[in-house]
């Protein structure tokens, strides 16, 4: 399985089982529930930012082009 | 300010081992301590603090050489610019928490720029200064290391994200469980309370209901440290554009609102209404104070009449659509002499947190030079059932002097009032209305705003040498 295949597994069962909680004891700190949280969306959102990034700047290329073209 | 204990330290100054607040001659001060040495050279070393302060994003400061009040602990003294008026987030509309949550990312994404990340994101530690959402704690930046997680991600999502998103979705009265809630709304209430959509918003899903049942099911784990459970800067930079992208697109528009239309339903002709104005702005221009508080504000057109004559001026009102409208004209206009806040005069801001001085209740924020009470005395007397001589005692604690508008009991808004319910207001006079509050004040002038039978009076605490 390859790395990335694997970390997509990962992440997708961390997801349904957030889904499915378990009974929660009302002492415990929500920071370590929220630590945990936001590395495993890390990835995702990671991912996310670079498609983004890169879908702005081809965006903005072609915007360019098509000014150019205009004048 | 709230109450200072030993050594003028603030009551509200006592988490972050990296420093503290205190007071000297009135004077603001921060004692920043040796722990935080590192991080405050970063500050400055990296460029970072002169960017943000260039941006109006973060408090300027002076170092200053100032007789630290705990010497075993000091590195430096800092003298911030002074903040006008101390507001609280539950004090704030829907587009005032909005703009603080969307200023305190834009501060997050330019600390990573410049090698450091924010360690707190508290609405307290925001103000809004000269008009503007403003960072006021400087030292809430720590120096970033690669692989940490963003440790205020959960402070962000209570303080900001869990808040707006009941606002928007829910009823934007809910913004007032901040007052209850501290440290932020917890997450799983503010799942609960949410609609079933907001589960198909990915933005709210991710960062309010996931997040909650996340904090839930961790139950008996401890989170590893190191790089191994850490996220890079990447993910980091995508938590961030995530958060900004569910907070941009949580809307809330003040359009049904009790008072939305007061001015164009209630009993002023536009001729009246200007008198009033006029009237107001002469006995304001013989005051000349230079803090107004107008209560009952609605959307801050007299409030703009004292800031007109270069007074700085909070426009107090319960309404939240009122004070959404008076916000966004002062934020489109850039005006930044006003100060729009949400208050209930009859159950105003009381003192919260630790020993109740941590966050400052609305009297001890004051007084004000003057005090605007414009249409306000009926309000308060009848629909809150006030006595006139206990309105007096309030107004009085509040401003050295008062501008106030008598209205009587044969005004259509008062007749109105008493419609529905028993009239057991015979106290109600004008005698007994100047009688009451000649106790407090010397009554210096008064006039009849024209064709509408209500008086409007300027008023002065005898103690007050005006």
């Amino acid at each position: 399985m390859s790395r990335h295949r694997r970390t997509f597994l990962l992440l997708a069962l961390g997801l349904v089982r957030l889904a499915f909680p378990p009974r929660a004891a009302a002492y415990l700190d929500p920071g370590t529930g929220s630590y945990l949280f936001q590395v495993l969306i890390a990835v995702g959102l990671g991912a996310l930012y670079i498609v983004k990034t890169y879908w702005g700047r081809i965006k903005e290329f072609l915007g360019r082009r098509h000014h150019r073209g205009d004048e | 300010m709230s109450g200072s204990p030993a050594g003028g330290i603030h009551a509200a100054s006592f988490r972050d081992p990296s420093g503290f607040v205190f007071t000297r001659d009135e004077v603001l001060y921060r004692q920043v301590n040796q722990a935080y040495r590192q991080h405050l050279d970063l500050l400055l070393s990296s460029g970072l603090y002169e960017r943000l302060v260039e941006t109006g994003q973060l408090i300027p400061h002076e170092v200053v050489d100032v007789p630290p009040p705990q010497p075993e602990r000091a590195y430096r003294i800092l003298k911030p610019e002074p903040v006008r008026f101390v507001s609280y987030p539950y004090e704030w509309c829907f587009g005032q928490l909005k703009d603080a949550a969307l200023t305190t990312l834009a501060i997050q994404s330019a600390a990573l720029e410049h090698g450091m990340s924010l360690k707190d994101a508290s609405a307290y530690n925001v103000q809004f200064h000269r008009g503007r959402p403003i960072l006021i704690d400087t030292l809430s930046f720590e120096a970033y290391r690669e692989g940490q997680p963003w440790v205020a991600y959960r402070q962000f999502c209570q303080h900001f994200l869990a808040p707006l998103a009941l606002m928007a979705h829910t009823d934007v009265r809910l913004g007032q469980l901040l007052r209850v809630y501290l440290d932020g709304i917890p997450l799983d209430l503010a799942s609960r309370l949410l609609p079933g959509r907001t589960r198909l918003n990915p933005g709210l899903a991710m960062h309010v209901h996931l997040h909650a049942r996340a904090q839930q099911s961790s139950t008996g784990r401890r989170a590893r440290s190191g790089p191994s459970s850490g996220m890079g800067r990447t993910a980091l930079l995508g938590l961030i554009d995530s958060l900004r992208s569910a907070v941009e697109k949580l809307t809330w528009d003040p359009q049904a609102t009790p008072w939305s239309d007061y001015y164009q339903e209630c009993s002023y002709s536009s001729q009246a209404l200007e008198h009033k104005q006029q009237l107001v702005r002469q006995y304001l221009e013989a005051i000349h104070p230079r803090t107004v508080w107008d209560l009952g504000a609605n959307t801050g057109t007299f409030s703009h009449t004292a800031t007109g004559l270069g007074a700085f001026a909070v426009a107090f009102d319960s309404d939240p659509g009122a004070v959404e409208t008076c916000y966004r004209a002062c934020r489109d206009a850039r005006d930044a002499n006003l100060m729009p806040l949400l208050l209930d005069l009859t159950n105003p801001s009381p003192g919260l947190g630790w020993e109740l001085a941590e966050r400052a209740s609305f009297l001890d924020r004051g007084p004000a030079d003057t005090v605007l009470a414009l249409a306000l005395v009926h309000h308060l007397a009848i629909a809150n059932n006030s006595p006139l001589a206990r309105i007096a005692a309030f107004l009085a604690k509040l401003g050295d002097s008062l501008i106030i508008e008598w209205v009587p009991r044969s005004d259509p808004q008062v007749q109105r009032m008493l419609t529905t319910r028993e009239d057991i207001f015979d106290e109600y006079t004008r005698e007994a209305f100047e009688r009451a509050f000649s106790r407090h004040f010397r009554i210096t002038c008064h006039s009849e705003v024209e064709d509408t039978g209500r008086i409007l009076y300027a008023m002065h605490r005898p103690d007050d040498s005006v």
